[in-house]
């Protein structure tokens, strides 16, 4: 395991940030943090990194209680890129370098990957948000790390360098690497990790395997003249999983992920004397999975 | 510590502001003795009374008195260097640099134990420039010889910079806003410092307060030439116990910011 965190609690004054939080991190997945603004993903991050000290509740890195050794073999990006805003690109990836005791350090090649190599001697505060945050990843790259942290690593940057983003943390998933990756963005999370840990309000709701966590039923919409018929001929289909409160006129059916036939509802329905006049597969969108898995 | 000091030198050397106030600092220190020999020199040219009142006032120029009036009369811009060191560690809380320096692997001890070499290097630069003036305007004074007790206000004024410079670094550490502290450290160093000393020795009806207040204590390490001469406002002091009083502040502000640091939430 890279990061094994147990009962961990974080209180700011009454406010709990974190609530007896535990999960695993294991070698060489991407691990995403999921949860909606305030739900703790930060906090949690930065008790892992040394910069906050948590309540109660205890934090193993690389199977040992962490230190600094540990962070230094850790790229990672908290919150938002804090650079020297009066230096250059390149004399602050020159002094995380330092600090991680990385001796000849690739800070021409980081800066290539993330497209800034063009302006490595630009001072930092002529940056756009965008070329700040790709700076931010440049310094975790520093060293080749085989674990990263990311918090909410595409803040700030356009579409363009969303999919640059996303592609290469993928990359460096391929290359074996343990990234943890803290978002609010469902989607970004599906796309890029492989586990997934989701928080709400401080409390940890849901963890596993993306698939697991983050499965999306198949819905389909139906609607026929007489509803109450309708309502009856579906009380004996077997095969899904839920069925929806009529919502103007039409009724949704859930049904397992890659399971729903429309053609067979169709049949069953005729079959028990009903005409449908609306057949419609609808795709259950992240966001609303998002709010169903953090609401109240 | 080696280490620690070159990731201090990283983060100064393109520091424009900290470059343009050092050097200003540097020919203050160097220019407020020449300005103080200079008045001294045209008195001490004049009649009976000018030399009167050029000897009370300026002090002495020659060696070993050089020392005492040179310390003292650079221990004025002290200040300076406080206001130095309080814009380069609260750049660190402006910047976040202070998280991701532990971010990226350093101790949280080391990162004030850093700033606490950058205050102590800064306190001997200062030392040095106040002893080359003093053996600058000792030898074109030309008299007198050098004695290990003129030699001693060097030492004094060592000690006397590590208080002022490292009472404002505590100072950006608790405050971490460069205007408050700079503000703070000002009003607090030329008003309330004395006031809090004045109100314990009256309450006392003695001079502890001039004993226990950090900068006042440590200026009473280096004799007022000025009121040496004309009117003792305190009394006489021991210097040994102002001298060890001085370093135990100095002790508590190593030992308090980093165990600060250590514990709280960055």
């Amino acid at each position: 395991m890279v990061l094994e965190i147990n009962n961990l609690s974080k209180n700011y004054g009454s406010i709990q940030a974190l609530k007896n939080v535990s999960f695993s991190v294991p070698t060489g997945t991407v691990f995403g943090i999921l949860g909606p603004n305030g739900s703790g993903k930060t906090t949690m991050l930065g008790i892992i990194m040394d910069v906050l000290r948590a309540t109660s509740g205890s934090i193993q890195l690389f199977g040992h209680t962490p230190t600094a050794t540990d962070r230094k073999k850790i790229g990672t990006l908290l919150e938002t890129p804090n650079f020297y805003h009066y230096m250059s690109a390149y004399d602050n990836l020159a002094i995380s370098a330092a600090i991680k005791g990385i001796k000849d350090p690739d800070i021409d090649g980081v800066l290539q990957k993330v497209n800034l190599h063009q302006r490595k001697h630009s001072k930092f505060q002529t940056y756009s948000l965008g070329m700040k945050q790709r700076l931010a990843i440049a310094a975790c790259l520093l060293g080749d790390p085989e674990v990263m942290v990311f918090d909410e690593p595409t803040n700030g940057l356009d579409p363009v360098g969303i999919a640059e983003i996303r592609d290469l943390i993928k990359r460096l998933a391929k290359e074996g690497k343990s990234i943890i990756m803290a978002s609010h963005l469902l989607d970004e999370v599906e796309k890029v990790c492989t586990h997934v840990a989701i928080l709400k309000k401080g409390v940890l709701i849901a963890e596993g395997h993306v698939d697991e966590i983050l499965v999306n039923d198949d819905i389909v919409e139906i609607s026929a003249a007489n509803l109450s018929e309708l309502q009856a001929a579906l009380e004996n289909m077997n095969g899904y999983t839920k069925i929806g409160a009529a919502d103007n006129g039409k009724i949704s059916i859930y049904f397992p992920p890659g399971t729903a036939n429309l053609g067979q509802l169709n049949e069953h329905c005729f079959r028990r004397g009903v005409v449908l006049n609306h057949l419609q597969a609808k795709k259950k969108s992240l966001e609303s999975k998002f709010i169903e898995l953090t609401n109240e | 510590m080696k280490h620690l000091l070159t990731l201090e030198w990283m983060k100064v050397r393109r520091y424009r502001t900290f470059w343009v106030l050092f050097t200003l600092f540097m020919i203050s220190m160097f220019g407020i003795s020449f300005m103080w020999w200079y008045f001294n020199h045209q008195l001490s040219q004049g009649d009976m009374g000018a030399k009167m009142v050029s000897s009370m006032i300026f002090g002495s120029f020659n060696f070993p008195g050089v020392f005492n009036t040179i310390t003292q009369i650079s221990s004025w811009l002290l200040y300076f260097p406080g206001f130095v060191i309080i814009f380069h560690t609260t750049n660190e809380f402006t910047f976040k640099t202070h998280r991701q320096n532990i971010i990226d692997g350093l101790e949280r001890a080391d990162f004030i134990k850093a700033k606490l070499g950058f205050a102590f290097i800064l306190a001997i630069l200062c030392t040095l420039i106040v002893f080359l003036s003093s053996l600058f305007f000792g030898i074109i004074s030309g008299g007198g010889s050098i004695t290990l007790e003129g030699l001693s206000y060097i030492g004094y004024f060592f000690v006397q910079s590590c208080i002022y410079i490292l009472f404002a670094l505590l100072l950006a550490l608790l405050l971490r806003r460069a205007a408050l502290a700079v503000g703070i450290y000002f009003i607090y160093g030329i008003l309330f410092d004395f006031l809090l000393a004045l109100w314990i020795s009256k309450g006392t009806d003695s001079t502890l307060g001039f004993y226990l207040m950090p900068l006042q204590v440590s200026d009473q390490l280096i004799p007022n030439v000025i009121t040496e001469k004309t009117v003792s406002l305190m009394g006489s002091y021991k210097t040994n116990i102002a001298l060890i009083i001085s370093v135990a502040w100095i002790a508590f502000y190593c030992w308090f910011p980093v165990r600060k640091f250590s514990n709280e939430d960055l």
